[in-house]
């Protein structure tokens, strides 16, 4: 697994397209600190600032970079020299899983750690906001909700075999499908769907943003649905062909 | 490292591409594989690396390829040239699979001035002609120092002095005691190459045989004869046993007499004689006679 891991973070770090994803998320989130410059900041406001305003950006990122791994190996060939270094096709995908668990996580939490001391130069901010531990809270559950949509992503791009696919689907179904789920059956649905059961986790408050409290399901929704997507794709990759046009 | 294709077997539909196919790919010499186009030569080498699904099993030293402990270690596979990522640099996707195979940063930039890509390492692989995709392709699978070499088509793209570079380095691997399976279509390339050969037609095993048995067994010598009394001295070979075709003008190509017979024969019988030549047999001749009905794809008439 190690190799696999090395040979991902590899991976990810040699192209472009990787680093300019990293820059933006960071730099969006800095941008967006500014609209909160001489405003008085307590721990909901830096949850809003930190977590919730920026995960949407944060979950189309990690699904980019989820994605990428697959997506390119399909677009390009490169799925044969992958496949020669790594023949067990469930433990590539598993391994691809983690790796980019690890990296969606890591850029919300990067873009997390760039924004705070930014946020807090800019506002007026309470004495006790950083002993608070629901801002740690949420912070810890969105880096995590990133990297689970990033291993989401991962499943996503072996079943359809297309990177720019895979985050039109994610951004369909997160911003899209989900949002006109809760609009048809009502709040309480919210804690079935994975993405905003997880929205309910990292949330300061489900009730303030109009998809209720998180419940007992909202932490098993995800996974679940991520589990799915992962067995899906491993049975995919195991009887296609994966070198066939 | 013994590699043993057991039976393999892929159809498409109905039609089966690779056809129970079995043969040894032995250490310490180049091994040629051979076929005409669509002879389902890159479908074996998909299928021996289980990037095909399909029947049948290849061992490396006993052991399927997805269960060798570290396979870019033990088999070093270059199927298509161009599969590397366009706007990755040449030493970041040698590094990506060196990290894949354990194998340090400083290897990288070994097999790079092996393969004569040092100066152009930083640069993308998307601008690589087809010789320098061909040359990366090949640093990726000498990266890890594998004991086997699987090859398909290696040659294609590179210029005289590529083919003769590579020609060195893959005897000089079986020298070293490597396994070496080459496909190519440059027959006489092959000739100079390999020690041994495997020989397919729509799937299925034509010869698998040193070469130098495989060009005695299967052609024979011809003699190029030119001579004013060509018709005459055709009549006469052919009352000798021997096989004659009429070549050009005045000109005959003889199978089964060697020159001297030829020469003696017209000498006998006052015939001028302007060339008298052997023409010894090839690996081309040798293909050509075995997968003559094993064609897949043939232009129909004389261009």
């Amino acid at each position: 697994m190690s190799r696999l891991l090395r040979f991902e973070w590899r991976r990810m770090r040699s192209l472009r397209s990787s680093r300019a994803v990293v820059a933006a998320v960071v730099a969006f989130a800095l941008l967006a600190d500014l609209t909160a410059a001489g405003r008085p900041l307590d721990a909901e406001g830096a949850v809003f600032h930190l977590v919730q305003r920026d995960l949407a950006v944060r979950w189309l990122a990690a699904a980019a970079i989820g994605a990428q791994g697959f997506g390119d190996d399909f677009r390009h060939g490169t799925i044969r020299p992958t496949l020669l270094a790594f023949p067990r096709r469930g433990r590539l995908l598993a391994g691809r899983a983690v790796a980019a668990a690890l990296a969606g996580t890591a850029v919300a939490l990067l873009a997390s750690a760039a924004s705070l001391p930014l946020l807090l130069a800019l506002t007026r901010r309470d004495g006790r906001l950083l002993a608070d531990p629901r801002l740690w809270r949420s912070l810890a559950l969105g880096a995590a909700t990133a990297g689970l949509v990033a291993a989401l992503a991962v499943g996503l791009a072996a079943l359809t075999r297309g990177a720019g696919l895979t985050v039109v689907l994610v951004a369909l179904w997160a911003g899209l499908l989900e949002p006109l789920a809760v609009a048809v059956l009502g709040g309480g649905a919210a804690a079935l769907l994975p993405f905003l059961s997880m929205l309910q986790l990292a949330a300061w408050s489900g009730d303030a943003l109009g998809v209720g409290a998180a419940g007992p399901l909202s932490a098993a929704v995800f996974p679940l649905c991520l589990a799915a997507v992962l067995a899906a794709a491993a049975v995919a990759l195991a009887r296609r062909d994966p070198t066939a046009p | 490292m013994l590699v043993q294709a057991q039976g393999l077997t892929k159809r498409y539909g109905g039609r089966a591409a690779v056809d129970d196919l079995s043969f040894t790919v032995r250490p310490g010499r180049v091994t040629g594989f051979l076929g005409p186009n669509g002879a389902g030569k890159t479908t074996t080498l998909r299928l021996m690396l289980g990037l095909a699904g399909g029947g049948g099993r290849t061992l490396f030293d006993g052991r399927p390829y997805r269960e060798l402990p570290c396979p870019p270690r033990a088999v070093g596979a270059v199927l298509d040239a161009r599969t590397f990522h366009p706007r990755r640099g040449a030493r970041d996707h040698l590094r990506m699979l060196a990290a894949a195979a354990g194998v340090g940063d400083r290897r990288v930039d070994q097999v790079l001035d092996q393969v004569g890509l040092a100066a152009v390492a930083g640069r993308a692989a998307g601008g690589f002609s087809l010789g320098m995709a061909q040359r990366l392709g090949l640093a990726a699978a000498l990266l890890a120092d594998p004991r086997a070499l699987l090859l398909d088509e290696p040659t294609g793209g590179l210029d005289p002095q590529g083919v003769a570079w590579l020609r060195d380095l893959l005897r000089a691997a079986a020298a070293r005691g490597a396994t070496v399976l080459v496909s190519s279509h440059l027959l006489a390339e092959m000739q100079l190459l390999a020690d041994h050969v495997v020989v397919i037609g729509r799937g299925r095993l034509l010869a698998d045989a040193p070469l130098d048995e495989l060009v005695r067994r299967v052609a024979r010598d011809r003699v190029l004869v030119r001579s004013p009394d060509a018709a005459r001295l055709a009549g006469l070979l052919v009352g000798r046993g021997a096989v004659v075709e009429r070549t050009g003008d005045g000109e005959l190509t003889v199978a089964g007499l060697d020159a001297r017979a030829v020469g003696d024969l017209a000498h006998e019988h006052r015939l001028r004689v302007h060339q008298l030549a052997t023409r010894s047999a090839s690996l081309e001749a040798a293909f050509l006679a075995l997968t003559g009905g094993e064609v897949e794809y043939a232009a129909q008439g004389a261009p």
